[in-house]
């Protein structure tokens, strides 16, 4: 679904304080409660939006990160990108066309425990036939607002 | 009464980590609700999450379906860099609104940006318009995501990051 301008407008003031109740948000907007509360659950019923909380990935101690980039068998590589999706150290993972199959972020509080996840997790899949590790240095932009909704 | 820092390394201590927990399941739970359920008062949590969200820590917010911002497009474009400082390209590359993500990296490629476009003709204007356009940008390739097994952002550095607009 595509949302309206309305939706957009909660949906903006929920980007600047998503903790704001639906009073504020109704009072700023010249709406009443009851519009919100609707837009709210039609917006989540759809899949369109949710509310999140989002940490700061240095200070809940997320020191270490990598794109880890997959070449596998094609008859595996959505198997392996489900089995990577339900680790709680992936934020990303998909499936790519290019020189990688499936592409996948993982975020670790060690890099001891990046390398594990990587070598003793991923590595051993069935299917997985080389992988690139690529690891950040710095971000320079991180958009928080855009995700996926399964 | 409690100092706010400004300083990036503040870390949450045992109660800071038990109210992100719940927020973490429920990030509009009230601070009455989560009182409750943690035995302190409403406006002790209140206060606590005023104080992490000052300190950078948290931040609760509206999260939209990509599809449904109007984007039919995710990829991840490895950008080589040439005779420029990698921030400098980093930087300017950050200004551009199609842009989600710019990662510098150790070794090549220097930079990862995750891109999302309304469909193949607004990928391909976004490359060759505005990415390639920047100077010091010296070669791309691009890895288009044609199916998305999980993209969920529950941490994210807080400090240099912004919302668009």
């Amino acid at each position: 679904m595509l949302v309206d301008d309305v939706d957009l407008a909660i949906v903006k003031e929920l980007q600047k304080n998503g903790r704001s109740s639906n009073r504020e948000v109704a009072r700023v907007l010249g709406v009443s409660e009851g519009t919100i509360r609707q837009r709210l659950k039609k917006l989540e019923a759809a899949k369109a939006m949710r509310l999140g909380l989002v940490t700061d990935a240095t200070a809940l101690g997320q020191t270490a990160a990598a794109y880890v980039r997959i070449k596998a068998r094609p008859r595996h590589a959505r198997a392996i990108a489900a089995k990577i999706a339900d680790f709680p150290s992936c934020s990303f993972v998909g499936l790519t066309v290019g020189r990688f199959d499936i592409v996948a972020f993982i975020s670790a509080t060690s890099r001891d425990e990046l390398v594990r996840v990587v070598d003793a997790e991923i590595a051993v899949m069935e299917g997985v036939l080389q992988l690139d590790v690529r690891e950040p240095v710095g971000y320079a932009k991180h958009r928080f607002d855009l995700i996926h909704i399964p | 009464m409690r100092s706010v820092a400004t300083n990036s390394t503040a870390r949450p201590d045992a109660i800071d980590e038990r109210i992100l927990e719940e927020l973490r399941m429920e990030p509009r739970a009230t601070s009455k609700a989560l009182g409750l359920k943690l035995s302190m008062t409403e406006v002790a949590v209140a206060s606590r999450i005023r104080a992490m969200e000052a300190k950078g820590i948290l931040r609760v917010v509206a999260q939209l379906e990509f599809r449904a911002a109007g984007y039919n497009i995710l990829a991840l474009i490895d950008v080589m860099v040439a005779d420029r400082k990698i921030n400098e390209v980093a930087e300017a590359l950050s200004r551009i609104d199609r842009v989600g993500s710019v990662t510098m990296m150790l070794g090549d490629p220097p930079i990862i940006v995750q891109v999302q476009a309304a469909d193949s003709a607004d990928l391909h204007d976004l490359i060759v318009n505005h990415i390639a356009m920047i100077p010091g940008v010296e070669q791309v390739e691009t890895n288009l995501i044609i199916d998305i097994a999980k993209w969920r952002t529950g941490s994210a550095q807080l400090h240099p990051t912004s919302l668009p607009g």
